[in-house]
């Protein structure tokens, strides 16, 4: 959790503790190691501070990865919902096309759509939203489904309550946990995806400081100096493990048998 | 506004599922204004699925079905809807009748929401229910999991009477509560029943239950209505085999209880004729063509058995006391 908020903090206010700007850079010191001359994790390719570079960055590499899951986790649920609440007919139809989605790798699908709408960072995100909202509504209609078994489903339906109504008062606040922590690991993973679209230039543009894109042009010293791929590959790493680390962390907390057991 | 007959008349419902089991066959069952109905059987009777047809939440293969007579099955979504807050359900297990992630005021509340009910009188409406069923004001903000099960019970009798129900479907309301909460509840039961006006469908598997609350108890086997007539008669003077070997299946002090032998068929290929007579003990070879027609017993009092006249002369109760 503390971990969480001190990268917030570093995405806020980020820019303005800085060393050095984000695209500042002379190419007389290229590729300096750690530490040389005040610069933190040393330079890259072009002579600009990486440590810098690392925390721009992170902006933009938390951006791609929530922005998606904000997304895919709306619609991700309302089609899991739709899915689970209706008839059976309705439900394998809408399930068994997701299914063609879900069967091809999160990451060639993302690369895939992505390359067919053209390389930018809107794109990039329109990309993972569409990968991830399969996944997202499958999750929640197994949920509901296995919802839909309880008595109160029943009573519910018998209190001439539309779907909609049952939706919003008996379902959502049942699946909600379940869907903040699995969105929440989801962060992770989509932080590496999109670092991995970036990598491949279908993401953010250079010069922007982009950890994927970083390592895109880490690449071409990497024999040289490969302390220069070593940050963003680690920052990476942790940001994705952290917000794995969240999400177990959110599914203790959140268990239903705790609800509303101080209130 | 001319008033129905019966407040519930169904005829000739049969509810087959998918799997081809069918669950209840050819049921007659009619419920009046004001009565409580008892509904008796084993597990697998197909009592539930009555319960949940009469709730026009299983939809029947074939048969009609009147509430108040308006036709619940060919009733549009918005006369449905009005029906439903005249017809309500409380249902068996109070663990998970009641949403775990509302306060049980909300969940009662739910029941006035959907009628359009405005936020004051919805609220007052609920403490007066609480304070009726015996539910502390205090605990209107408490989660399920906070209360004990004859207090979620009362929650859940609550919400049912909440609408001012003419109909309240118990489906095995106490089978899950121990004996002396049960014994509460019934007591609760009768008295809300007797000052609301309110009929009961009272679905059970336990005899002794059904004896307590009910004016008139319907006794079901392999999805048939095999006996029906006024409590007293039944439970006195059971006419049919299998309604005498379930009274004779309730352990009392002293006595070995008599067990009725072997397995129910299965309902996807039911024996032809009367149902029980794979395991009756009285049953002749005509009962395999029997076509299920009730014979009187008294003018109130019917049995669906072959034999129920001369059994009666030749054995008045052949299940006790073996």
């Amino acid at each position: 959790m503390a971990l969480v908020a001190l990268l917030l903090l570093v995405v806020l206010v980020g820019p303005w503790v800085a060393p050095y700007g984000e695209t500042t850079g002379s190419a007389a010191d290229r590729l300096m190691g750690f530490g040389q001359q005040g610069h933190l994790l040393g330079t890259d390719g072009q002579g600009r501070d990486i440590f810098s570079r690392l925390i721009f960055g992170a902006r933009l590499s938390l951006l791609t990865g929530i922005i998606p899951v904000l997304i895919a986790g709306t619609i991700g649920s309302v089609v899991g919902l739709c899915a689970g609440l209706s008839s059976r007919i309705v439900n394998t139809l809408i399930m068994r096309t997701l299914d063609v989605f879900y069967s091809f790798p999160s990451i060639l699908l993302a690369i895939g759509v992505a390359a067919a709408l053209g390389p930018s960072i809107k794109n990039a995100i329109i990309a993972l939203s569409i990968v991830l909202i399969p996944p997202v509504a499958r999750i929640v209609e197994a949920e509901v489904v296995a919802l839909r078994s309880a008595a109160f489903m029943r009573v519910a339906e018998c209190s001439g309550a539309s779907r909609v109504a049952i939706a919003v008062r008996h379902v959502v606040p049942n699946i909600r946990s379940a869907l903040v922590v699995y969105c929440t690991t989801l962060i992770g993973l989509t932080i590496v995806d999109a670092a991995g679209l970036s990598f491949l230039g279908l993401g953010a543009a250079p010069p922007t400081a982009e950890w994927g894109l970083m390592l895109n042009d880490a690449r071409d010293f990497f024999f040289r100096a490969p302390a220069v791929a070593l940050a963003p590959a680690v920052a990476i790493l942790v940001v994705a493990l952290l917000f794995n680390a969240l999400g177990d962390r959110l599914r203790v907390e959140l268990d239903v048998r705790d609800q509303g057991g101080h209130s | 506004m001319v008033m129905a007959e019966h407040l519930l008349e169904a005829k000739g419902l049969t509810v087959t599922y998918g799997n081809g089991v069918r669950a209840v066959a050819d049921v007659d069952l009619t419920v009046d204004r004001g009565e409580i109905v008892g509904l008796v059987g084993e597990s697998g009777c197909g009592k539930s699925s009555l319960a949940n047809t009469v709730l026009r939440l299983v939809k029947p293969e074939s048969g009609s079905l009147l509430f108040d007579g308006i036709d619940l099955l060919t009733a549009s979504k918005a006369e449905l809807r009005a029906i439903r807050r005249r017809l309500q359900v409380i249902p068996q297990d109070p663990s998970t009748s009641l949403n775990p992630r509302l306060t049980i005021a909300q969940s009662v509340e739910f029941n006035l929401k959907v009628h359009r009910w405005g936020r004051k009188e919805r609220q007052a409406r609920v403490l007066e229910m609480f304070e009726r069923v015996g539910i502390p004001a205090g605990y209107s903000n408490r989660y399920p999991h906070q209360l004990s099960g004859g207090q979620l019970q009362r929650v859940a009798i609550a919400r049912a009477l909440v609408t001012d129900p003419d109909l309240v479907v118990c489906d095995e309301a106490v089978s899950a509560l121990d004996k002396s909460v049960q014994a509460q509840i019934l007591n609760l039961l009768s008295e809300l029943q007797r000052d609301l006006e309110v009929a009961f469908l009272f679905v059970s598997h336990d005899l002794t239950v059904v004896e307590h609350i009910s004016d008139r108890v319907m006794v079901m086997y392999l999805g048939r209505i095999i006996e029906q007539g006024p409590a007293s008669a039944i439970l006195q003077s059971p006419q049919h085999p299998y309604s005498q070997a379930l009274l004779a299946s309730i352990p009392t002090r002293g006595q070995a209880r008599a067990v009725i032998e072997g397995e129910p068929p299965s309902p996807v290929d039911p024996p032809s004729g009367c149902g029980f007579r794979t395991r009756c003990p009285h049953a002749i070879e005509a009962c395999a063509s029997y076509d299920n027609t009730p014979v009187p017993v008294t003018p109130t009092h019917e049995a669906r058995c072959l034999r129920v006249k001369e059994l009666v002369l030749s054995n008045p109760q052949p299940w006790r006391n073996q």
